[in-house]
This record gives structure tokens, C-alpha cells and sequence, in this order.
């Protein structure tokens, strides 16, 4: 029954018996009290608190879901941009004339060319 | 047995006290404003009273007192009732009030002033006692102790002055004094010894005195 309550031994050990002398004349200095009107400020700021949390809320809420929503949107658009841009670059392309260069000159120099331009052959001798 | 009997009823009182400020909480939560006035003025004596004598300036403490009841108002939603509820409120108020040291503390680094009203000095900014009662040599004597009393409270390093102002004005077990410093009890009255000490040292002429006559 008295497990919790400071004994007097606990109390000489803290130096906080009632008879200490310190003790008695911190009671010469109370504590301060508020004024009267002390509750009906904080009431006030109490409920200013309140609602200034509540539109708080809301705007961050909007702003959290306008973000959010052009986010997604911002998403989307470079998605689109990205899938339409060819995917080739500037030396792909050149690398692609060249490869299509070396297949004419190929075609130049094979013998099974097409009847109808054999006549016209460059490298056919017009001597015979 | 006078004492167990004078416990038994302290307690008593204390878990109805503490029944009570559960309730109102719970009001509160569910929109009960008249429950929040309650509430404060309940409590408003001790939070602002262990405040100002943390700080020693009345309008910072009337400011950072409205400040822990709007949290108070704020978390009633969510607060769920595990420990007491006083106890839960000066952690608080112990939060506040030490965040409000750092802040003087880096302030005081800006500034090349010391924060009026702290320290050695100055005046302690308390609203005195109607001393009309006393004639003047008694009155001033009686301020002059006052503010000595004070200035050695403020002397004190932060936690050793929670824990003298919680144990001697608002009368807070060691077990809560340890909950709200989140400390052990054996730190909490070690805490203790160390501020009675010092006080002693520092009030030393008013000690040897009798009360209210002045040190020499």
C-alpha cells in the first residue's frame, strides 16, 4: 500500500523534506497564477488553431492531388514524346548511307545482274 | 499509518482527477468545446505557474501555456489514455519549454544582449504578491528575497529546474517526475539533490535568516 510513495529515508536522500529549510523558502516565492482571461485567450487560440489546421488541410490536399494529378499528366506527355522520337540517331543514319553505299557497289559487282540492265552495264565491254 | 492514510487519500483524489481529465479528453475529441474549457482551467494554473517559473518571463510563458493546450486540443483525437493524463501533458509542456531554451540559446549567440530577465541581474518579471499588507522595509525585503529565490531557480540547469519546480510547486511523485524528464527515479532524486544543493549555496543568506527578514 505505501510501495509508491517516497519514504522518509527517500526523502532525506532527495533533500526534499518538508523541514528543509530550502524547501520552505522556495514557498516564499508561489508560483506564478495567469490572469483572468487566460482561458478565454486560449479557447480563442484553440479554435483559430483548429481552423487554421483545417483549411491547411485543404489546400495542402488540393495541392497534393493537383501535384499528383500533373505528375501523371507530366508522365503521360513524356511518355508519348519519347515513343514517337525515332529511335535512330544522327550516326545511325550515317552509319545507314553507308551500309546502303557498299550494297550498291555490291550490286555493281555481281555477275548475275538483271537481263534488262545488262546492256547497260558500266562494266560491259562496248568493244564486242 | 497518518501518512498512509494521507497517500491513500492523495491517490484517491488523484486517479478521480485523472478519471476526469480522461473524460474530458474524450469529450473533447468528440467536439466538446465547453469540455476544453473545463480542461483548461483545470490545469491552467499549473502549466502556466511551472512555465513561467521555467522561464521567467510572463508573457513567453502565457504564449508557450496556450501553446500546450492547443496540442492538447490537437491530439484529443488521437490520444489514448495510457498513462496519466497530467503526466502526458507535462511532457509537453517539458518539450516546449526546452525547445524554447535552445531557441534563447542560439538567440543569445546572435545577440551581443543577454535575454533580459535570465540570469544574474535582472529582475525576475514575476507578478510580486500584494505586499500593501507589510509595511515598506518588509515589502521590499520580501521582493528582494523573491527575486533572489528566482534567480536562482533560473540558475539551475533545465532539468534540475523542471524537477525542483514539478516536485516543490506542483507536487509530482518522483515516478512522474521520471516519466515526464524521461529519466529513472534514482536520476530524478539525484536531479533533485544536486538543485536543493545548489539553491542552498545560492540563497545561502536567506537560509540563515529567519523568513521574509531579509540577508543582512
Amino acid at each position: 500500500m505505501k510501495a509508491d510513495f517516497p519514504n522518509d529515508d527517500d526523502l532525506r536522500e532527495a533533500g526534499l523534506d518538508e523541514n528543509d529549510p530550502v524547501w520552505r523558502l522556495l514557498a516564499e516565492s508561489p508560483r506564478p497564477e495567469p490572469d483572468a482571461w487566460f482561458a478565454v485567450r486560449t479557447l480563442a487560440r484553440c479554435r483559430y488553431a483548429m481552423a487554421g489546421a483545417e483549411s491547411h488541410g485543404i489546400s495542402f490536399g488540393r495541392i497534393w492531388r493537383w501535384t499528383l494529378g500533373g505528375g501523371l499528366g507530366l508522365c503521360l506527355a513524356v511518355l508519348l514524346v519519347t515513343q514517337q522520337i525515332p529511335a535512330t540517331s544522327p550516326t545511325d543514319l550515317k552509319q545507314q548511307k553507308v551500309q546502303a553505299a557498299f550494297e550498291v557497289m555490291a550490286n555493281l559487282d555481281s555477275p548475275e545482274t538483271d537481263s534488262t540492265s545488262s546492256s547497260t552495264s558500266t562494266w560491259q565491254d562496248s568493244s564486242d | 499509518m497518518k501518512d498512509e492514510i494521507r497517500y491513500d487519500d492523495e491517490r484517491g483524489a488523484a486517479n478521480v482527477s485523472d478519471a476526469h481529465d480522461k473524460a474530458l479528453m474524450t469529450r473533447i475529441a468528440a467536439g466538446d468545446e465547453s469540455a476544453l474549457r473545463d480542461l483548461i482551467e483545470k490545469h491552467e494554473g499549473a502549466v502556466y505557474g511551472t512555465i513561467a517559473k521555467m522561464l521567467g518571463d510572463p508573457v513567453e510563458a502565457q504564449d508557450l501555456a496556450q501553446q500546450v493546450f492547443v496540442r492538447v486540443y490537437r491530439a484529443a483525437g488521437s490520444y489514448r489514455a495510457t498513462a496519466q493524463f497530467k503526466t502526458w501533458m507535462f511532457t509537453i509542456v517539458r518539450n516546449l519549454v526546452f525547445n524554447e531554451h535552445r531557441r534563447r540559446s542560439r538567440a543569445t549567440l546572435i545577440s551581443l544582449h543577454p535575454p533580459e530577465n535570465e540570469g544574474q541581474g535582472g529582475s525576475s518579471g514575476y507578478d510580486l504578491p500584494d505586499l500593501a499588507t507589510k509595511t515598506p522595509g518588509e515589502g521590499a525585503l520580501q521582493k528582494e528575497m523573491m527575486e533572489a529565490i528566482n534567480r536562482a531557480i533560473l540558475s539551475l540547469p533545465e532539468q534540475q529546474r523542471l524537477a525542483i519546480v514539478l516536485r516543490r510547486y506542483d507536487e509530482f511523485s518522483y515516478e512522474e517526475i521520471a516519466s515526464i524528464l524521461k529519466t529513472s527515479v534514482p536520476a530524478t532524486k539525484s536531479l533533485l539533490f544536486r538543485a536543493r544543493e545548489t539553491l542552498r549555496e545560492a540563497l545561502k543568506d536567506y537560509l540563515e535568516i529567519p523568513s521574509g527578514k531579509g540577508p543582512h
